[in-house]
């Protein structure tokens, strides 16, 4: 019996397996050194950057929901120049594809973080976090509006040769419209979907559960919704899809994959467990075995009526 | 590479009181532990309660490999914990985090409220066993807050509750000496507070260990983070990873 083949071509990236670890769910890589082979992954995608190193929001930033868990981190980031003169050189000794996800207060930051890192040889992609809820106030992010989604993206497609993906919200009325402005924007792929804008109070005090009051809901309650954005998605643009939301099984990745992702991104699962990456690829593995599919590349999008 | 092992439970105690000890046997953990070090426990799965939770090592009897872990039930995550037996399998992430300072120079004083108990258990052991000069001060509301008595009475204990019907009368804090200690405590912070304020302005250093809702306990997710005061001013520190005991001076208390 041979071994399927995971690889998967995503533009100019080839991905040997379609399993990449999101970002803001796996640090910054060296934390979970001791706890996988990072070579074993597809990718890995760094926590959320900032030009400037930033502290985040005051405790409780994590709520457990049904299903799932609610947080506003506010991207609390250690800021471009340690990023490049720490984290950096910590990858030279692993190959996994890297990509650095890039936050912004306003469009010229973005712009400031990737004319910092384009030359970095190291850096595979960057991917442009258009969608973290938790920083404006009100958790209103770019990716809500088709035209600031476009002009971020153009404004960054110029400066670097690396590819861009465009991260983006799926707390928006026509994904469509965005994913296409996206795409004129120049963007390589689209990551879909970051945390849906959510809440809970504590009922006694009549507080908000994290400080932050709005924060992102992640884990397998969103799965559903993630995947419907996908598969929608997938019928509108042309460029590639990153899919994720919700994913911790071989089930889970086979179903992105089919509704049109390319490669999919694990999230909470890893915050869970830290091997639940690899434990995701295994089973990838043998669940294509057992569904005698070849070639994991020949199902994206391949859904029969 | 360190990961979530599946551990039998080879014993439980209820406390009553809604306290409970369950005991696991595992030498490679026994070997290691530290008091100050916990564990991330899955008390759910990914679809319920997905969340793992942080518990101190409570005591160890490394001559056996058994470690101990003692917990409050005050939720959903408790509540499932509590109602596994002997013979089920749980899965378990630790030792992870740093350890109690001990000093060898100066006298050791144990500072424990309520549940705050659990690292001071074999702490007190391993201070005994060396030799090192230490007494433990143990507060609760009344009796019944109060577990661990026959294992404490070999060690130089002090129980104190508010009500009064064990041990002395009042709060820890007023039974504290003054001088120049080591002090380490563990329970509500704000108890903790006001041990550090007891010692602010002595020679005493007094070590704190923090409480903090945890995602992964691994570092990765920063869910964990309070305001710490470092060399570069005020940051948002994880409690999972450079903690859970910092020095009392470097913690922001109002938070
Ligand atoms: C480093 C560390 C070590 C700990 N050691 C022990 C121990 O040895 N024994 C023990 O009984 N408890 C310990 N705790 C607290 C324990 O983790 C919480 O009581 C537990 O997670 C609550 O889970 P739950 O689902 O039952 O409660 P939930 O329904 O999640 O919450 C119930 C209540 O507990 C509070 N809470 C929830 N999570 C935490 C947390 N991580 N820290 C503090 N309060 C929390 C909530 O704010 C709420 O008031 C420790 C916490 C930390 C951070
Ligand atoms: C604690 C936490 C931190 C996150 N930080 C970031 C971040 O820095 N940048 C980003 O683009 N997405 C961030 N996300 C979103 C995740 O990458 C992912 O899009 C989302 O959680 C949905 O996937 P999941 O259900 O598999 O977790 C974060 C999510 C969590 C739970
Ligand atoms: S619990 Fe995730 S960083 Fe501490």
């Amino acid at each position: 019996m041979s071994k399927p083949d995971l690889s998967v071509k995503f533009g100019k990236l080839k991905f040997k397996n379609p399993v990449i670890l999101a970002s803001g769910t796996a640090g910054y890589g060296y934390e979970l050194e001791n706890y996988i082979d990072l070579n074993e992954l597809g990718g890995f995608i760094t926590k959320g950057i900032y030009f400037n190193p930033r502290s985040g929001n005051p405790s409780p930033r994590i709520y457990e929901t049904p299903c799932g868990m609610l947080n506003a981190i506010g991207l609390q980031g250690i800021g471009v120049k340690r990023f490049k003169s720490e984290i950096l050189p910590f990858w030279k000794k692993y190959k996994t594809i890297l990509g650095v996800n890039v936050a912004g207060e306003d469009e010229d930051e973005y712009k400031r973080v990737v004319e910092y890192l384009k030359d970095e040889k190291r850096i595979d992609f960057f991917e442009i976090n258009l969608s973290c809820p938790n920083v404006h106030a009100g958790g209103k992010s770019p990716s809500w509006e088709p035209e600031t989604t476009y002009k971020i993206i153009k404004s960054i497609k110029n400066i670097s040769d690396k590819p861009i993906i465009a991260k983006l919200s799926p707390s928006v009325t026509y994904i469509e419209e965005i994913g296409e402005s996206a795409e004129k924007g120049g963007a390589d792929g689209i990551s879909l979907v970051n945390t849906f804008v959510g809440m809970a109070i504590d009922i006694k005090s009549r507080k908000a559960r994290i400080s932050n009051v709005l924060g992102g809901v992640s884990g397998p309650a969103i799965k559903p919704m993630a995947l419907a954005l996908v598969y929608k998605l997938h019928k509108t643009v042309k460029i590639p899809i990153m899919g994720l939301g919700g994913i911790n099984s071989a089930e889970d990745v086979l179903e992105f994959i089919i509704a049109g992702a390319s490669v999919v991104q694990i999230g909470t699962a890893s915050i869970i467990d830290p091997a639940a990456s690899i434990k995701i690829i295994k089973s990838v593995e043998k669940e294509m075995v057992e569904l005698n599919y070849k070639k994991i590349e020949k199902l994206i999008g391949k859904m029969e009526k | 590479m360190r990961k979530y092992r599946k551990l039998k439970i080879t014993d439980k105690k209820r406390w009553g009181n809604n306290y409970l000890s369950l005991f696991f046997e595992d030498k490679e953990i026994t070997d290691k532990v530290f008091p100050g070090n916990f564990f991330m426990i899955k008390v759910g799965n990914f679809y319920k309660n997905i969340l793992p939770r942080p518990f101190s090592i409570a005591r160890v009897f490394p001559e056996k490999s058994v470690f101990e872990i003692f917990f409050q039930v005050v939720g959903d995550g408790t509540k499932i914990l509590s109602e596994y037996n002997e013979g089920d399998e749980v899965e378990i992430l630790g030792p992870v985090g740093n350890r109690f300072p001990v000093n060898n120079d100066k006298k050791n004083i144990l500072v424990a409220g309520g549940r705050g108990i659990s690292p001071f258990l074999y702490l007190s052991k391993i201070l005994k066993s060396e030799n090192i000069d230490f007494t433990l001060f143990y507060g609760g509301k009344s009796e019944k807050d109060l577990m661990f008595k026959d294992y404490l009475s070999e060690f130089d204990t002090i129980f104190i509750t508010e009500t009064g019907d064990f041990g002395q009368k009042g709060l820890i804090t007023e039974y504290l000496p003054e001088g120049d200690f080591n002090i380490m405590t563990c329970g509500p912070d704000i108890m903790m507070k006001k041990v550090y304020e007891f010692y602010e302005n002595s020679d005493s250093s007094v070590f704190v260990s923090l409480e903090e809702r945890m995602g992964c306990g691994t570092g990765i997710c920063y869910g964990c983070a309070k305001k710490i005061i470092t060399p570069e001013g005020v940051k948002m520190v994880r409690i999972c990873q450079e903690g859970p005991v910092f020095d009392g001076g470097k913690v922001v208390w109002d938070e």
